[in-house]
């Protein structure tokens, strides 16, 4: 069973959704990343996406943008990422995610990306910008690196294109939560309940995950109930943003509370 | 076509044109260069403000900042193509929307 299967596996015994956090990759150093994925890993996240810092991050709101610059501008590159990951993977148990924009992948060649990323501890890759109607080319290179490949659908796919995302990718299928950018939102928006609905339809066994705009414990402990895991990314980077050098316990308090709800969201279990 | 660093990370453009101050180039240009078909050349903002200027004042038709660059080049080739030769420029926009642009490079228009 691959990390992020056991990941899922394990919050299901025990009633509650996984807690998968987000972090950019270097921003503002790659000691600090590490330092706060320990944070994580002690708060109780299950699995880490490690964001690969990209010029052009189409898919992002302000809070990621202005970490994905802050990254790039201290020198991050895939190399350092997987420095960072090498870390990580040697001192917690966090389930890892490569999380990435696909060019920067590309240039080496996804295979020798691929290749790297499993070596340095990766159990999945997350590539944002690779639709399913193009990713049959991609998909069996990172897969028969021995990663899983987790693809993402929204609101807006169509039955057959959740079919298609979800028969190229395994550990779990990312469920969008709305259209839009990642980045704060006060609330879930409406017809997330047919959304998830939809997905599982498509997904089947697969555990699905919800992400984008959520921000609050609130909104995760919803989230939780709809989904097998709630990703947080956004409200922990601008929760390290703002507290500058305290950012390793800031977003150690986060992410306790982020777990806790994703723990009070499931009845529990009856004994 | 991306232009782009060694790390894949897209880099910052430049041109005096909206429409050309773009990282990437589509397709099917990159193909018809790779097939020598199209020969790709370069031209300056100061040339295509140049040129913007000789076509609104010889011809009385303003050319959007992109297709000056085409008009720069067709003035500079001109000058090497034998006598009586033809030389067919796609202007394919109108400057009217570069005139703010052009003043405040050039100043007023006189």
């Amino acid at each position: 069973m691959s990390r992020i299967a056991a990941a899922f596996e394990r919050a299901r015994r025990e009633r509650r959704a996984a807690f998968i956090a987000f972090l950019t990759a270097g921003d503002p150093s790659a000691d600090a990343t590490v330092a706060m994925a320990r944070a994580l890993s002690r708060a109780g996240a299950d699995i880490l996406e490690l964001g690969v810092p990209f010029s052009d991050p189409i898919a992002d709101g302000p809070v990621l943008q202005r970490s994905a610059e802050r990254a790039l501008a201290s020198g991050t590159t895939l190399g350092r990422v997987f420095e960072i990951a090498r870390a990580i993977r040697a001192e917690t148990n966090l389930a890892l995610v490569l999380f990435s924009y696909l060019n920067p992948l590309l240039r080496p060649g996804l295979g020798e990306s691929a290749r790297r990323a499993r070596q340095a501890g990766f159990d999945a890759v997350l590539v944002t910008d690779l639709p399913p109607e193009e990713a049959g080319r991609f998909q069996p290179a990172l897969r028969s690196a021995g990663l899983d490949t987790v693809f993402l659908v929204s609101p807006t796919s169509p039955a057959a294109r959740m079919t298609a995302a979800a028969r190229l990718s395994s550990g779990f299928l990312y469920v969008v939560s709305r259209s839009g950018t990642t980045g704060a939102r006060r609330e879930l928006p409406r017809g997330l309940r047919e959304t998830v609905k939809r997905a599982r339809v498509a997904a089947g066994t697969l555990p699905i995950a919800l992400g984008f705009g959520i921000f609050t414990s609130e909104t995760a402990r919803r989230a939780s109930r709809l989904a097998d895991g709630v990703v947080v990314g956004s409200a922990l980077m601008r929760a390290a943003e703002e507290a500058g050098a305290g950012r390793e316990k800031a977003v150690e308090s986060l992410a306790r509370t982020l777990a806790e709800a994703c723990r009070r969201g499931r009845p529990r279990a009856s004994s | 076509m991306l232009l782009q660093d060694e790390a894949g990370q897209v880099l910052a453009t430049h041109s005096v044109s909206a429409g050309l101050d773009y990282p990437a180039v589509g397709p099917e240009h990159a193909q018809l260069r790779d097939i020598q078909r199209v020969e790709y050349t370069r031209v300056s903002d100061d040339d295509a403000l140049d040129a913007f200027e000789v076509l609104s004042r010889t011809e009385g038709i303003v050319p959007a900042l992109e297709s000056a660059h085409a008009i720069a080049y067709a003035l500079t080739l001109a000058g090497r193509m034998p006598a009586k030769s033809w030389v067919l420029v796609n202007l394919s926009g109108r400057g009217d929307k570069d005139l703010a642009e052009y003043e405040r490079i050039r100043g007023s228009a006189s």
